[in-house]
């Protein structure tokens, strides 16, 4: 058998297998569930700090403020997650499922929930207990929005309120954890 | 022969991309992903390319290429730009050298977004990219009669 007809065992599995190629579009495509295939956004957690929109690598993301807009463009976006890590609300997520080719490169647009704005206690703004603070300055760096000031020689802890958003990302970075979220 | 349609060939260009994309696009030219299901046929020659599925980002050496490319290719055309890089620059917009997307030097007819782009997302975009080259040619007829 072998010698006479080789390839036979082959032909007979092929005939009977089924076949190699996937079904999709046929078919849905079926997802891992930890795949990365986009950014989705849970907006009513989401206190307009920018700082997803200031580590994208490739600047896909836009917050306005002042309007309570989230733009993502979905055709500039690569995926790498990163976002979904500097997110001091931990309201971004990546999710399986990849965005659908199309003609335009069309834009994403997220509107905070007016009344949830108006509502929200947003976790207060950040007070120091200055008697254990050593002033290293850690909260001012880690400040998205540079709200606070602190002079080291001065022994000087300050914050702008208007610019402060209550992500208390202050509060956690703090390494004497004197920081209180009131 | 009238109603008889035309079996798009297809032609990949690799601009500065990191050869993620291109072996997306590879991949789904073997038998496991199989875009020649959808009539389309692999070809080298922009002269008998329809479709032109171009990856990576534009920068200056390769604008030139990418144009000559795509006025070598006979009318009608379609051009798929595929991954983050050929639809905007993707990371690489801001560096020195790159002008940015596909759509910088060339019309750009379908996005195929993702980094890289997934075997699902092209063939996507190859099927878009031959319905819409079923219309330019049924278009292109009807002009010329």
């Amino acid at each position: 058998m072998s010698k006479f007809m080789p390839f036979a065992a082959t032909m007979i599995k092929n005939l009977f297998s089924k076949p190699v190629t996937t079904a999709y579009p046929g078919k849905p495509a079926v997802y891992p569930e930890r795949s990365r295939g986009h950014v989705e956004i849970d907006i009513a957690q989401c206190i307009m700090c920018g700082l997803c929109s200031r580590n994208c690598p490739p600047r896909a993301i836009s917050v306005d403020r002042a309007s309570g807009t989230w733009t993502i463009n979905r055709f500039d976006c690569v995926q790498c997650g990163y976002c979904t890590e500097v997110c001091p609300k931990k309201c971004l997520t990546i999710v399986p499922g990849y965005q659908t080719p199309g003609a335009e490169k069309k834009e994403a647009v997220y509107h905070k929930p007016v009344e949830e704005k108006a509502a929200a206690p947003a976790g207060g703004k950040p007070v120091p207990n200055l008697e254990q603070c050593v002033f290293c300055t850690l909260c001012a760096k880690k400040c998205p929005q540079e709200a606070i000031t602190v002079d080291r020689t001065e022994k000087k802890w300050e914050l702008t309120a208007e610019k402060c958003v209550s992500c208390g990302l202050c509060a956690t970075n703090c390494p004497k954890k004197c920081i209180e979220m009131k | 022969m009238a109603n008889v349609s035309r079996s798009p060939w297809l032609l990949h260009y690799d601009g500065s991309s990191c050869n993620g994309c291109d072996i997306e696009v590879l991949a789904c030219l073997t038998p496991v992903y199989d875009a020649e299901r959808f009539g389309v046929v692999n070809t080298g020659n922009p002269m008998h390319a329809d479709i032109l599925l171009i990856t990576g980002g534009i920068n200056s050496q390769n604008a030139a290429v990418v144009e000559q490319i795509y006025n070598q290719m006979p009318n009608p055309k379609v051009v798929c730009a595929v991954g983050t890089c050929a639809c905007t620059g993707g990371v690489f917009k801001e560096c020195y050298n790159i002008k940015g997307g596909a759509d910088t030097v060339i019309p750009v007819d379908i996005y195929v977004p993702g980094c890289a782009a997934r075997p699902q997302s092209i063939i996507d975009g190859i099927v878009q990219a031959v319905g819409l080259f079923q219309k330019k040619h049924e278009e292109m007829k009807k002009e010329k009669k």
